[in-house]
């Protein structure tokens, strides 16, 4: 005889409780099913609502910011006579955005008798300044970026603008994932 | 109104020379505003800081204050035909001529910040101009007496021995140029200071 054959066949109380047990657990996991979907459901729509609502207060704080240069703009017409106004808007609004990408606590934007266009973010205790001047000519624009950690300056450089705008990414990026790390210690 | 004497050097005046007295003194910066801050970030704002690169790099001019007050900074020379020789630098010993009534004029709206010299002096420690090594710049402050204000100060910056305006290229000059736009608006202070320090009658009379 086999050592299969030789395997005792189950009671039928025993069948009878491995049924209800295998039932049981069936049931048990076909509600954690039901429960996690569900749950997957709503966090998607937590989720969701989340990024609606950080986008709306987002393009809020831009509209702000926008409105307040252009204002800024409109107290010295001399500074950008010789450059097409559609450019320095569109100069600024690639720097807001981006700064805008990173919840600074403040953020304001300026012009200078320099033809500049500067942006100012305070991200806690770091402070950005990152200023691109616009020459009427065909030169590639030129930005500069400064960066202050409490009283020190921790970082400055310049250079071509796109260049100094991946830069900045980089530089902002770093923080915000090593500070929103140690601050949200997740459990 | 006359020309408040105050402001005018005298023949017995000599130049401030740099001590580390001047380290607790305060420069006073006029602005043609009263509104110079930005209210977004609670500093000096980026237009009210300077007038031009040129003037920021070459000669930041401010007042020791002190004899210099803030109501000082109300007063202006006009563009008159004196006034190459009033905003030109005075020599020690010379007799100035003083502004009469259609040389200056008091402004109705004018503002002022602050920059205390012992914070600027020297900084950053130095720093690296262009990312090049040995390359070093540094901000000094520097007494500048003119025929019309004897308490005019200038902020400059120097690489190697050598202002900047000097040394640098365009490209080095627009980084710099950027470095000291920030180093500006972070350095300003907006409010008087309690008790500024005055330097004594004996570093400047003899």
């Amino acid at each position: 005889m086999s050592k299969l054959s030789e395997k005792k066949a189950p009671s039928k109380s025993e069948s009878s409780i491995a049924e209800v047990g295998l039932m049981a657990d069936f049931g048990r996991k076909k509600r954690l099913w039901d429960t996690d979907s569900l749950e997957k459901v709503a966090q998607k729509e937590v989720v969701d609502q989340l990024v609606e609502q950080v986008n709306r207060e987002r393009e809020e704080r831009y509209r702000s910011l926008s409105s307040t240069f252009q204002e800024r703009l409109r107290e010295d017409p001399e500074i950008f006579e010789k450059t097409e106004s559609a450019e320095v808007s569109v100069v600024f609004e690639h720097m807001a955005r981006l700064m805008l990408l990173f919840f600074p606590d403040r953020i304001s934007a300026d012009v200078t008798f320099d033809k500049s266009v500067i942006l100012q973010g305070h991200y806690g205790p770091f402070r950005f300044y990152w200023e691109t001047f616009l020459p009427p000519n065909d030169e590639p624009l030129h930005s500069t970026l400064n960066v202050y950690n409490g009283s020190s300056l921790t970082y400055t450089g310049g250079d071509r603008a796109e260049l100094v705008m991946k830069q900045f990414s980089q530089i902002i990026t770093n923080l915000f994932e090593k500070h929103a790390r140690l601050d949200l210690k997740i459990a | 109104m006359p020309y408040p004497e105050h402001l005018l050097p005298q023949p017995n005046y000599r130049l401030i020379e740099w001590n580390d007295d001047l380290r607790s003194c305060f420069l006073l910066r006029s602005a043609p505003t009263k509104n110079v801050v930005d209210p977004e970030t609670g500093k000096v704002r980026a237009k009210h800081v300077n007038d031009g690169s040129r003037e920021q790099l070459k000669d930041y001019s401010t007042n020791l204050l002190g004899v210099f007050t803030p109501e000082d900074a109300a007063l202006r020379i006009e563009k008159t035909e004196r006034k190459a020789y009033l905003t030109g630098h005075w020599k020690p010993g010379e007799t100035v001529e003083p502004p009469i009534a259609e040389d200056f004029s008091l402004q109705p709206e004018y503002g002022y910040f602050y920059y205390q010299i012992g914070e600027i002096q020297g900084y950053p420690q130095p720093f690296s101009i262009a990312n090049l090594p040995g390359y070093v710049g540094q901000c000094y402050v520097l007494h500048t007496p003119t025929r019309s204000n004897f308490w005019h100060f200038s902020v400059r910056w120097k690489t190697q021995d050598q202002d900047v305006e000097d040394a640098l290229n365009e490209s080095e000059r627009r980084n710099l140029l950027g470095l000291v736009r920030a180093f500006l608006i972070e350095q300003a202070i907006l409010s008087l200071p309690s008790t500024p320090t005055q330097i004594p009658a004996s570093r400047y009379k003899t």
